[in-house]
């Protein structure tokens, strides 16, 4: 390997809109070009050191990890990482400025340089180095008091004098100011290229980025863009013939990576620990901790052999990997939240363990459900467990997240990243802005993306034809160009949703930590992937709405002395299944889609384990996988029962029964790999992460080329290993754990139960967490009233800040569902009303002060009723000014009635859907019923003879148009019945595509369509339903 | 009793966006209101109208109700001319007049001696439709009445007995604060009519005074004086195609019409033509003309103001006749700067000439013979590209000024570079990429030495793409050269004085 040049200074696009190049395109560049390590020096982070790492891994390029942090001045330094100790004052550096400063702007100043020099390596950097910059300026003192700093703070052998040579007109004059600073300094003079893009051709990109730096467009752009395109990674040969004239700094950047031999590999990064009572290990404390724990969870005989061979075999594996303070920690997690009357729930593959079971962070049996221990945890593989929590979104999950804050510090935990790349959308919006395209053609590309998860199948050249840009337009070569290399590139730092690492106090030694958009929040610098890759521990803190709300149904069942504990919720309800077999879903937990409410009358759940697989098979995987026709026509004899293949039926048999035949599973597909090809539990979860690993086609390729060779060797003919390998690649696409499907099918039947048992608890929770779920609150009111529920309107006098429950029949609505209501003033309005109540509209308006917008909306949707004869008295009332002491509006002296006609039905429908967006009166179809007389309501659809051609009217709730369905788009419709749906073929969709996602009220006609009761209305016709304008709760779209 | 008239252009944006296309009123049509994406229908034609587009619709739901509408983005140049010539009409009625409000104007008709002002109004409306403009007249006794009555004529409606015709009027007509709209709709208050039956002391003490003020209205009982403004002095016509053309003709056409509009309301302002502004917006994309890259700008200076719209036409025929555009023309600015005929005098660089506009003219075909792009002053671009310059139109004011200001401070970086233009094809053997000798008309010899290559490139995003590479070489002889390989060919760019 040619060992006489090292790039020690490029940028990849995790430099944001700074880079052009992915990470692992640099990394495989420099592979071709036999560089033997380059340094990755993104600006102001580490954003894409591990991916150049694992990529270089694989390549044999060496990562140099370094930085170019953005100094006080403006001045750009590159700084070089040459043991863990610079290693760890670099992360601290930019943790340190990252978490001072704003996300746009975080300098580090000179002075911290001294602090955290330690281990580092200084170039005096390029252009925007702090030397060019003042040699520019010809302030040669200045560039000499620079060089005096920097040596102050690395030391003599620690500062590099950079030269680049990009061919450009005017560069000699710097170059030998550069080498005469150098000479007269005694310092070494390095040369680099400032590497910004791995080839030559994606100077386009950078270019573009550099448009969108400065928001401007590459024909205003003039000398901001790159001036060629020499700023590419070079071979050894090219550089040493750029610098024939000056060898020695071709030299030196052999001897400095000689020096420079730190590796992520080196991280030192520990798994966090866990303070025990004196006396005992983490060990031993874990042991303790879940043997309590079993004896709660496996009562009498339950608690046999089996179970403690398990906890044994799991305990021994989890403290020979040092993961004991990790369960710990998890443990104490749930502890707290437990404490803090915090519902929490685990699920994701930590589901498959006894060990968490008895800890208490899952809630399902995973030896009662056999479920397959390596899928979470297995001995020599790379990854580590993660664990899932649920939470009930908002400020309870918030509680929880700031509380491992407290404990682990503030530099001891982070959100992980989540990398927001340049999209379809966005990168011809970007692409478009620069070659300074019409906004409207841009707008026409972006609009002319599939909806939803409908595949986009339309090629991009004749998406830019449709979008204005013909085939011979002077730029279309350029933007499709451009396109195709700006997709998936970088373009800022999210944070993911849910995803925390954590370290003792240590975390910004490992990863550079920074300020989240959302304050109180940390954010570390690698995805999931990226930590997972590198050893480092995470757990999942998701926050999900049906948590909140069974916790609130259990409350407000309390109250009212009927508690039912999620884990008393009786099993096998006969009610709550003939609910989930009617598919009467709506608000439920998973279960409540269109899809799975058709779904779910040809299932015919009887028992918990149908629901366990209907969570699963309802999802674009198993659908386009070709796999719920097959189960359900096996379900109900239509079909035989097979194993894959006759050869291996009496191997597979044990794994494959419960799903009848039809791997479904991911714990199914490693106990296949493990029976026909004798991979051990760690080479099967490998082999999942393999496939289910998008990043790496070649990681793919060899992990089933290794499952082909195993079961060769097993002796399996080639029929059967290439029909398994087939099956195990395709399954990667959509596998989905079984015990993650356990734990959703957990939390759909508890909501099930709920809403037949506890119907106005759960009305009103589920009110109360809104937004969530699939459909509005003006949706599910509907749906309670039609169940026999009674919602009484908001009142000033009556209403609570939640909806609350009067009787078992009966729901208050809540000042919560009032648009516009700050939660503050409603505080002050309940507080005042306990002082007191009301006795008028003025006294009303005087004690509580809310601000006129507030007192309007609550007139005008007749939360004034009590205190005034109608909506429009409370209106006229309302903006009465109040005198000097309000001592008149004290007395319950009703005041003349108002010059104003009370609303009538459709004003009040009005005044409701824009004071709330919801009505308990009457469902605007019953207003609109008359003009469409021949329309079928959808309760009476299950009257109709298949193939019957008639008419449905209603309002839009519900658009989809599924990845799985090939163009079939579904509306659902709901009326003053309950909701009819339809089902549009791709060509009538194309026909009336603007009407079906433009109008709130639509006619569908077409023939009936009932299948084992799944009804639906095959449409051939649809027409808009005029109705006065509404400002209504959005429908469910395209999502 | 005074009398009051209101002038109102309905559909304004809509008037001001097809006032230059007649035949567009009878295709459905829609003036948006923002960007494609986000935009809402403002206003549209009858057959827009009739297939259900409504007013603050989305562009998608447009669509949808109507697939062959065409969607038209708000102009807001053409609404400035309209606007401007509304006043300037409305001036030419009464010497008192108020811009009440976009598209509406007022007059004080205390002056007129008439008192039939169904034939008065007539008559005015005659006047707009000289203009191109359609035009609805109210008169009334006060003003407001009178823009109520503007809302309702066909085209005209004199208003004698003011509470009947106030009872159906719409609150949504008035106007008022939005929000004061929202608190009466709230009430179910939807009519001036039912707006008067309430109680005044009571709304007002509820509504405060704007509330009081609209009951007025609603009353017809609101007097107010006119907020008296001038008509504006500037004379200039807007047009925005429907497609980008193609040809020369569709835009004389358009600017012969806008010259005749033009000097008609130069005559009647007692004024005449001494500079015209020609701005031809451009499509969007790439060009290469001065102005920028969305539109072509030029000034002609008549040489001797006038008000012929003959000769006007002349000098831009003239220019036209020769004028290149990269890019599809799109629109058309026309700005006139008056002076009363009698002042006008010759400018510094301009000489008594028989018939100096004859002359001008000349220039302009001079300019079409040799090209207008080889007229103008030396201006380096914004680029990487070495030698890039473009011409601009003299600016004799701004030279001066910055021959008075003295050379501006630049930093050498060499030898003096003399430049031949154009370059010299030239031989250049090159050893390992390094020229080794040369030879051109110019001069030839043995390269000795040689600094570079120096590359540049840009432009790679159309078919404008170039790309360079430069060296500098001294020859046996001690001479230093800078010489160029652009598309595999070589030239010798210019000499460095030593």
């Amino acid at each position: 390997m040619t060992r006489d040049y090292v790039e020690l200074h490029a940028r990849s696009a995790f430099s944001f809109l700074r880079g052009a190049s992915f990470p692992e395109q640099l990394a495989e560049r420099a592979a071709e070009l036999k560089l033997p390590a380059v340094a990755l020096c993104d600006r102001d982070g580490v954003y894409g050191a591990p991916r150049f790492y694992g990529k270089g891994q694989e390549s044999g390029t060496r990562l140099i990890l370094g930085a170019e942090l953005t100094l006080e001045d403006g001045a750009v330094l590159p700084v070089l990482v040459e043991s863990r100790t610079g290693y760890r004052n670099l992360c601290r550096l930019i943790t340190q400025a990252k978490l001072r400063g704003t996300k746009t702007d975080a300098p580090v100043h000179w002075h911290e340089l001294e602090q955290f020099a330690e281990g580092l390596v200084a170039l005096t950097g390029d252009e925007e180095g702090p030397i060019a910059r003042c040699l520019e300026q010809d302030d040669h003192s200045g560039a000499r008091e620079r060089i005096a700093r920097l040596r102050r703070a690395f030391g003599d052998k620690n500062v590099f004098v950079e030269v680049q040579r990009h061919l450009r007109r005017g560069e000699e004059l710097r170059i030998r100011q550069l080498a005469d600073l150098a000479s007269a300094e005694q310092l070494p003079l390095l040369a680099t290229n400032g590497v910004q893009y791995a080839m030559p051709e994606q100077r386009g990109v950078l270019d573009v980025f550099t448009c969108a730096r400065n928001h401007t467009h590459l024909d205003a752009a003039g000398r901001l863009l790159s001036a060629n395109s020499e700023r590419y990674l070079k071979s050894a040969a090219g550089m040493t013939e750029l610098f024939r004239d000056l060898p020695e700094a071709i030299a030196n950047t052999v001897a400095l990576a000689d020096r420079l031999q730190f590796t992520l590999a080196n991280l030192g990064y520990e798994f966090p620990t866990f303070p025990v009572p004196e006396g005992e290990t983490m060990a031993t404390f874990l042991r303790q901790r879940v043997l309590s724990g079993a004896r709660d969870r496996y009562r009498g005989s339950d608690f046999n052999s089996q179970v403690r061979a398990q906890i044994d075999k799991e305990l021994a594996l989890i403290e020979k990997l040092g993961f004991c303070g990790y369960f710990l920690c998890i443990w104490d997690l749930v502890q707290f939240a437990r404490e803090n009357d915090i519902m929490i729930q685990g699920r994701g593959s930590a589901a498959n363990s006894v060990v968490c079971f008895t800890l208490g962070i899952t809630a399902c049996d995973p030896i009662g459900y056999k479920l397959l221990f390596e899928r979470f945890l297995a001995e020599g593989r790379n990854a580590w467990p993660d664990i899932d929590l649920d939470l009930p979104s908002g400020d309870r999950r918030e509680r929880v997240i700031q509380e491992v804050y407290r404990r682990f510090g503030q530099h001891g935990a982070a959100m992980t990243a989540n990398v927001i790349s340049f999209r379809g959308r966005s990168a011809m919006r970007e692409i478009g802005k620069a070659l300074n395209f019409s906004l409207e053609s841009i707008g026409r590309f972006s609009a002319l993306f599939a909806n939803g998860d409908f595949p986009h199948t339309l090629d991009l050249k004749a998406q830019l034809i449709q979008a204005g840009i013909p085939k011979d337009h002077p730029r279309a070569e350029a933007a499709a160009t451009l396109y195709q290399m700006m997709k998936g590139l970088p373009r800022h730092l999210g944070q993911h949703s849910g995803g925390m690492i954590i370290c003792q106090n240590q975390l910004s030694s490992f990863i550079p930590l920074e300020n989240a958009s959302m304050p109180g929040r940390v954010v570390a610098q690698w995805d999931k992937d990226d930590c997972e890759d590198l050893g480092i521990i995470k757990v999942d803190l998701l926050g999900l709405g049906m948590m909140s709300v069974l916790q609130e149904t259990i409350a407000l069942s309390e109250q009212r002395g009927r508690k039912v504990e999620l884990y008393e919720v009786p099993a096998d309800d006969p009610e709550t299944y003939e609910m989930i077999r009617a598919a009467d879903t709506i608000g439920l937990f998973q279960i409540e889609s269109r899809a799975q409410m058709a779904t779910l009358p040809r299932l015919k759940p009887k028992e918990f384990y149908d629901l366990v697989v209907e969570v699963a098979i309802v999802r674009p995987g198993p659908i386009q996988g070709g796999l719920m026709h097959p189960y359900l026509k096996r379900r109900c004899g239509q079909e035989d029962i097979v194993y894959l293949h006759k050869d291996v039926e009496t191997v597979l048999e044990p794994t494959l029964k419960r799903t009848l035949g039809v791997p479904l599973f991911q714990e199914q597909m490693l106990k296949m790999s493990m029976d026909l090809a004798g991979f051990n539990g760690s080479e099967a979860e490998e082999l999942r992460r393999a496939l289910s690993f998008h990043r790496s086609h070649d990681r793919m390729n060899a992990a089933c080329a290794k499952l082909h060779v195993r079961m060769k060797e097993k002796g399996h003919s080639r029929e059967v290993t290439d029909l398994v390998v087939k099956s195990v690649q395709s399954f990667a696409v959509y596998g989905f754990p079984e015990s993650h499907a356990i734990s959703f099918a957990l939390l759909a039947y508890a909501s099930a139960w709920y809403k037949v048992h506890r119907a106005p608890e759960f009305y009103a929770s589920l009110l109360n967490n809104q937004p969530m779920g699939f459909y509005s609150s003006a949706t599910l009111i509907k749906d309670g009233q039609r169940r026999g529920l009674h919602f009484l309107p908001v009142s000033v006098c009556e209403s609570e800040w939640n909806c609350t429950v009067i009787d078992d029949t009966t729901v208050r609505l809540g000042l919560c569902v009032v648009n516009g209501l700050r939660k503050e003033h409603g505080a002050h309005l309940l507080l005042e009303r306990m002082r007191a109540p009301f006795t008028s509209v003025a006294d009303f308006n005087l004690r509580t002060k809310l601000n006129k917008p507030e007192q309007r909306t609550l007139a005008k949707i007749g939360a004034l009723h009590g205190l005034s004869a109608h909506r429009r008295d409370a209106l006229w009332q309302i903006e009465l000014p109040l005198d000097g002491e309000g001592l008149f509006a004290r007395q319950a002296v009703r005041p003349p009635p108002a010059p104003l006609a009370p609303m009538n039905a459709w004003e009040r429908l009005e005044a409701d859907q824009s004071g709330m967006n919801l009505s308990i009166g009457k469902h605007p179809m019953r207003l609109l019923r008359d003009q469409v007389p021949h329309a079928w309501r959808a309760a009476d659809l299950s009257q109709a003879a298949n193939g019957t051609y008639l008419q449905i009217a209603g309002q839009v709730i519900c658009r989809q148009r599924p990845g799985t369905a090939k163009g079939f788009v579904f509306i659902s419709l709901e009326d003053e019945t309950g909701v009819a749906n339809a089902i549009v073929v791709p060509q009538l969709f194309e026909r009336c595509r603007l009407l079906i996602t433009s109008e709130s009220f639509l006619v569908i006609e077409g023939s009936l369509q009932n299948h084992e009761n799944v009804i639906h209305v095959k449409a051939q016709r649809i027409l808009p339903l005029s109705a006065p304008e509404l400002t209504l709760a959005e429908s469910h779209d395209f999502r | 009793m005074s009398w009051f008239a209101a002038i109102l252009l309905p559909q304004f944006s809509l008037q001001a966006a097809l006032r230059w296309h007649e035949e567009a009123w009878l295709q459905p049509i829609a003036i948006l209101e923002g960007d494609t994406e986000k935009g809402r229908v403002l206003e549209m034609t009858e057959p827009a109208e009739r297939s259900g587009v409504w007013r603050g619709m989305v562009p998608t739901q447009a669509l949808a109700r109507c697939p062959a509408l065409r969607l038209v983005q708000r102009s807001h140049a053409q609404e400035e001319v309209v606007s401007a010539l509304l006043l300037e009409t409305t001036g030419a009625l009464s010497p008192f007049i108020e811009a009440t409000a976009e598209g509406l104007c007022a007059a004080d008709l205390r002056q007129i001696k008439t008192r039939d002002w169904e034939q008065w109004a007539g008559a005015a409306v005659e006047r707009f439709a000289t203009r191109e403009l359609r035009a609805q007249i109210g008169v009334a006794s006060n003003p407001d009445l009178a823009a109520l009555a503007a809302r309702h004529a066909k085209p005209t409606l004199i208003v004698q007995h003011p509470e009947a015709f106030l009872a159906g009027v719409a609150l949504s007509e008035v106007d008022s604060s939005p929000d004061l709209i929202a608190v009466l709709h709230d009430w179910g208050i939807h009519h001036l009519g039912e707006l008067a039956r309430l109680p005044r002391s009571e709304l007002s003490e509820r509504l405060g005074p704007a509330a009081g003020a609209l009951w007025e209205q609603a009353a017809g009982r609101a007097q107010r004086e006119l907020r008296l403004v001038r008509p504006p002095e500037v004379f200039w016509e807007a047009c925005d195609f429907e497609h980008p053309i193609e040809t020369t003709e569709p835009l004389l056409f358009i600017l012969r019409r806008q010259l005749e509009q033009l000097t008609l309301r130069l005559d009647e302002a007692y004024r005449v033509a001494a500079q015209m502004t020609l701005t031809i917006l451009l499509e969007p994309g790439p060009s290469h003309v001065a102005a920028g890259p969305d539109r072509y700008e030029r000034i002609f200076t008549v040489p001797s103001p006038t008000g012929d719209a003959e000769v006007l036409f002349r000098i831009l025929h003239t220019h036209l006749e020769s004028l290149q555009l990269a890019q599809q023309p799109i629109g058309v600015r026309l700005r006139i700067e008056p002076v009363v005929a009698d002042r006008s005098q010759f400018q510094l660089f301009e000489s008594p000439l028989r018939d100096p506009n004859r002359f001008g003219e000349t220039l302009g075909r001079l300019a079409a013979l040799v090209g207008t792009e080889n007229v103008g002053v030396v201006q380096l671009e914004d680029t990487h590209q070495p030698d890039r310059f473009q011409l601009a139109t003299p600016d004799f004011q701004k030279l001066a000024e910055s021959q008075k200001a003295g050379p501006s401070e630049s930093r050498t970086l060499g030898l003096p570079l003399r430049r031949f233009r154009p370059p010299f094809p030239a031989h250049v053997r090159f050893q390992r990429h390094v020229p080794i000798w040369f030879s051109s008309p110019k001069a030839q010899g043995e390269v000795i030495d040689a600094a570079g290559p120096y590359r540049a490139s840009g432009q790679w995003w159309d078919h404008h793409a170039w790309s360079i590479e430069e060296w500098d070489i001294e020859l046996s002889g001690g001479a230093l050269y800078r010489i160029s390989r652009c598309r595999g060919s070589c030239f010798l760019e210019g000499c460095y004085d030593a």
